[in-house]
């Protein structure tokens, strides 16, 4: 084992040892915990409601088991009882609440689910759980994604698009709209979903050398194209799959970044042998490469690729 | 003969098969679930259920180019099982085995895209949780009419036609041994078969190959955390089979896409079936050592090797007009470790403030070989990246966020690949430097507007097209009323050059989406604009004779415009309506609509009556080929609960 890995072990042994025992995060010290208080006003919203570990401790044991309860999530309400009410007081993780303090207060529990979220784009730009996560729905569903907006549209079955898609397109409309070209993956029908490749806590990695987490979330479906080959086109193996395709939609077959093969092969590729040049009609910009090349993604027998 | 010849004979199986299948598996379903009896006996236990079944009926009218339809839509006409969901909350001596079972299914029948979720568990105990989904994939792009099929024009289209179908199936159990522990098991199975063609160069011409498709993997996971109070350490490990059968075969014998040349391939196998091998295991830590501040560690070590034998046979008539013959086997290796180190950290404090930080490291090496016919194939990879990332966030007002970093990457390459001889090296080391900038702003309650800006500099990129500078910026807003009414807008500028060539990349994304949303009536309206412009010039060198010029100017303006209304007059009844309207005026130009109308009405007892009519038209704009239009009408019965 290298060097550099025997030290991230050891720092890490350390550091578990070091923060084994204490008091979990951000605890503060709670007044014993009375739901009956928040449910005489909010009964309706957080009550005890099938399967949902959330709300009250009243149902859930290990909810309960924690000391979970209506302020382990929404902190000290005292101020909120004396006032009767209102915001400003307690943190409803609404518009008006920090969606930082928000966060803190998930990740208190989900930590080690997500413990990346403060890197994420979403974070740094305000966005919280309580943005796309509903907690206090009438039924426990992992999804718990939708709000008004989205429940009637949703409530057609015969729209594919699954819920956290949806959530999503709330904001990102302009990525909607390319799933929406001739060439696509297939959102729309459900086939994939926007969590299938990327990962909303975490930070965005498509600025990274290798494109976005590389061809990993590609290679789920698409396991044929991703080797190992003897003979690798090597921008795909550096580069990754965005390389050469947009994922989301393309006008193009094939999702290519270009409508023309050659277009697309040439633009790295300006090194010939002779013949290719000598009958440029065939082989120029307009030519479809991997009719010779057709083992593009990489091959076991063949250098140019040619099966 | 026709490589896909019979294509259509195992989609007509497949048909009859799985409407046998929908109507068996709803009748079972309906008797089991008691058409509300399960309701009946949860409501008596204590417990609770809630469904939804809805068996539907679809009629498909397709004219023009089928199969661009089934590239694009790919909707079958028929029965199926249109949807199905079902919640049930046991109480009682069922609620001692699991306090929540859910089963939820979609167009199970013969569809194109089929899904089943079951999730069974109790809280602190277990929780099980089983999906499938199946999808069909079709392409057969004929991209010239037959007048202008020309292979010496490089007019002679695209010999890789697709139809399979892929099905994944997942099945992941968690159980909680005590409330700090988490034992977790997981299995993935992956399947992928059908027929394909495909292009083969050979002797100066091309030939159009069968490629049955048959592939699968299967993989298994198991997983252990334990979470003390302020640490949570886990460990998972994997093991993954993958298969393939990978076949190519000329179905019989063939003067190739130049009639005029003397090549004539009489038969060619080539049977290459490959399987791998591959392990990981991971390690991860996480930490809250003090109040704001998290750490995490986690590192992980795969394994891959893959063994393929090779076996290649064709005869034939030459270029030259003399015969040929290859009868050749092989066998070869590769194996493949890669390494993977995170750090991460994150520290907010003072209630405005925020420091991450974050270090990532990773190694992949791949060495193998392949002899084929006595001649050795060789290729060996290494690929080292190792990145840091820093930030500062702040948060001056409760409606304001702020927030700067910066990044630092290298990936070292060292790669090549050799069919007999010395084994030639080329290195490569490239180098991101980039910085980003966010702020995010809430003015009201309900109203959010964002910037966020990144611009990075790569030294060294790795091919020509890839980029050297690449900076992009976005905005979006979001605003909701107390009144229903609510909009959106979003602006993504991104420019990509690669600075020692021509390439260029220039990509606007924007979009704007109105709506009007209360108890009973939802009305929502957008358009989004797609613009994208790649262009460069490339001199292209051969081996012998002068360079050649190409000038590419590549451009998508696109325009997509949608709009939904849906209204719920009375408890019982909805109706709805989408329109849908896209259009390329770039390089490729085509243009597609869709238009739906759909209403459902209930009645007091809980049955449903479902209908739904769609037409979609599409259409190349550039030439008057490979259009189709299609009108689908679905009606669907069921029950709710």
């Amino acid at each position: 084992m290298s060097t550099q890995y025997r030290a991230a072990l050891i720092g890490g042994l350390l550091l578990l040892t070091l923060t084994a025992a204490g008091r979990p995060l951000g605890a503060q010290d709670p007044p014993e915990p009375d739901p009956a208080v928040c449910l005489f006003c909010h009964g309706e919203q957080a009550g005890p409601t099938p399967g949902n570990p959330h709300p009250t401790g009243l149902e859930g044991a290990s909810f309960a088991a924690t000391g979970g309860s209506c302020i382990s999530c929404h902190r000290d309400g005292a101020a909120h009882v004396e006032a009767g009410g209102g915001f400003g007081n307690i943190l409803a993780f609404g518009d008006g609440d920090s969606p930082r303090a928000g966060a803190e207060a998930c990740l208190a529990c989900h930590v080690a689910d997500h413990p990346r979220f403060f890197t994420s784009e979403h974070a740094r730009v305000g966005i919280s759980c309580a943005n796309c996560h509903r907690v206090h729905q009438e039924t426990y569903d992992p999804a718990a994604l939708l709000d008004l907006v989205d429940i009637l549209a949703n409530a057609d079955p015969a729209r594919g698009t699954d819920a956290a898609s949806l959530s999503c397109l709330r904001c990102h409309g302009d990525v909607g709209a390319e799933f929406e070209m001739n060439e696509r993956h297939r959102l729309d029908a459900g086939s994939v979903s926007c969590v299938s490749c990327h990962d909303a806590h975490d930070s965005f990695a498509a600025t990274r050398l290798g494109g976005p987490g590389g061809a990993a979330s590609c290679l789920q479906c698409h396991t044929n194209v991703g080797g190992p080959f003897i003979f690798e086109h090597a921008a795909s193996r550096v580069e990754g799959c965005t390389a050469c395709h947009d994922p989301h939609g393309s006008p193009n077959r094939h999702m290519l970044s270009f409508h023309e093969q050659g277009q697309l092969c040439y633009s790295c590729h300006i090194q010939m042998p002779g013949f290719h040049l000598g009958t440029a009609i065939r082989f120029g910009p307009d030519a479809n490469c991997t009719n010779c090349h057709s083992a593009i993604h990489g091959s076991n027998l063949d250098r140019y690729f040619l099966r | 003969m026709d490589i896909m010849e019979g294509r259509n004979a195992s989609p007509c199986r497949r048909f009859l098969a799985r409407r046998a299948l929908s109507a068996l598996l709803a009748w079972t379903l309906g008797s089991v679930l008691g058409v509300g009896g399960a309701h009946d006996v949860a409501a008596q236990e204590g417990g609770s259920s809630a469904g939804r079944m809805v068996i539907g009926f679809r009629k498909v009218n397709v004219g023009g180019e089928s199969n661009k339809y089934r590239e694009d839509v790919n909707l079958e006409g028929g029965p199926r099982l249109e949807d199905l969901d079902f919640s049930l909350f046991p109480g009682g001596p069922l609620a001692a085995v699991a306090d929540r079972i859910r089963l939820h299914v979609d167009d199970l029948g013969g569809e194109p895209f089929e899904s089943v979720r079951f999730e069974a568990g109790r809280r602190g105990h277990y929780a099980f949780r089983y999906d499938r989904h199946a999808s069909d994939y079709f392409y057969d792009d004929q991209l010239f009419p037959e007048s202008e099929v020309s292979a010496l024009n490089a007019r002679a289209g695209d010999f890789q036609t697709f139809d399979f179908r892929r099905v994944r199936d997942r099945a992941t159990l968690d159980l909680e041994v005590t409330d700090r522990a988490t034992v977790s098991f997981g299995f993935d199975r992956y399947r992928k078969t059908g027929r394909s063609t495909i292009a083969l160069s050979l002797e100066r011409d091309e030939f159009e190959l069968g490629r049955p498709v048959d592939e699968s993997s299967h993989r298994t996971h198991a997983g252990f955390q334990y979470r003390w109070d302020r640490v949570t350490l886990g460990f998972q490990g994997q093991y993954e089979k993958y298969e393939n059968a990978h076949e190519r075969v000329l179905p019989g014998r063939s003067v190739g896409a130049f009639p005029n040349n003397q090549t004539v391939l009489d038969n060619y196998l080539l049977e290459q079936p490959y399987h791998s091998r591959a392990w990981s295991q991971s390690a991860r830590v996480v930490a809250t050592p003090l109040s704001g501040l998290t750490v995490r560690l986690s590192g992980g070590l795969q394994g891959t090797e893959l063994h393929s034998t090779v076996r290649e046979a064709a005869s034939g008539i030459g270029f030259s007009g003399t015969p040929f013959a290859i009868d050749r086997t092989g066998e070869g290796a590769i194996e493949q470790t890669s390494h993977q180190l995170d750090i991460d950290f994150t520290y907010l404090f003072g209630g405005k403030w925020g420091v991450v930080g974050g270090t990532h490291l990773r190694n992949l090496d791949q060495d193998g070989e392949l002899v084929l016919g006595g001649e050795p194939r060789e290729g060996r990879w290494e690929i080292r990246t190792r990145g840091f990332e820093g930030g500062i966030q702040w948060a001056p007002l409760r409606s304001l966020d702020l927030s700067a970093g910066m990044r630092s990457e290298r990936r070292e390459v060292e790669g090549g690949a050799a069919e007999g001889g010395p084994l030639p090296i080329e290195s490569s080391d490239a180098r991101n430097t980039g910085v980003f900038a966010s702020a995010a702003w809430r003015p009201l309650g309900r109203m959010n507007l964002v910037l966020d800006f990144d611009d990075a500099s790569i030294d060294d990129p790795y091919t020509l097209a890839s980029a050297s500078d690449r900076r992009r910026i976005a905005a979006r807003s979001r605003y909701t009323l107390e009144n229903g009414l609510h909009f959106s807008g979003s602006y993504q500028f991104t420019r990509i050059r690669n600075l020692s060539t021509t390439w260029e990349d220039d990509r606007i994304l924007a979009s704007f989406r109105l709506g009007y949303s209360r108890e009973r009536l939802d009305l929502q309206t957008g358009y989004s604009h797609i613009a994208t412009d790649r262009r460069y010039e490339a001199e292209v060198a051969g081996t012998s004779g002068p360079p050649a010029l190409f000038e590419v100017d590549y451009r998508i303006d696109a325009g997509f415009l949608e709009g939904t209304a849906r209204f719920r007059p009375f408890d019982s009844i909805w109706v709805g309506g989408e329109l849908r309207f896209y259009e390329n005026r770039g390089s490729f130009a085509v243009s597609r609509r869709d238009l739906r109308l759909t209403g459902e009405a209930r009645s007091e007892e809980g049955y449903l009556l479902r209908v739904g009519v769609r037409r979609t038209v599409y259409e190349r704009r550039d030439v008057d080929f490979d259009d189709y239009d299609a009108t689908l009408f679905d009606v669907g019965v069921g029950y709710a609960w």
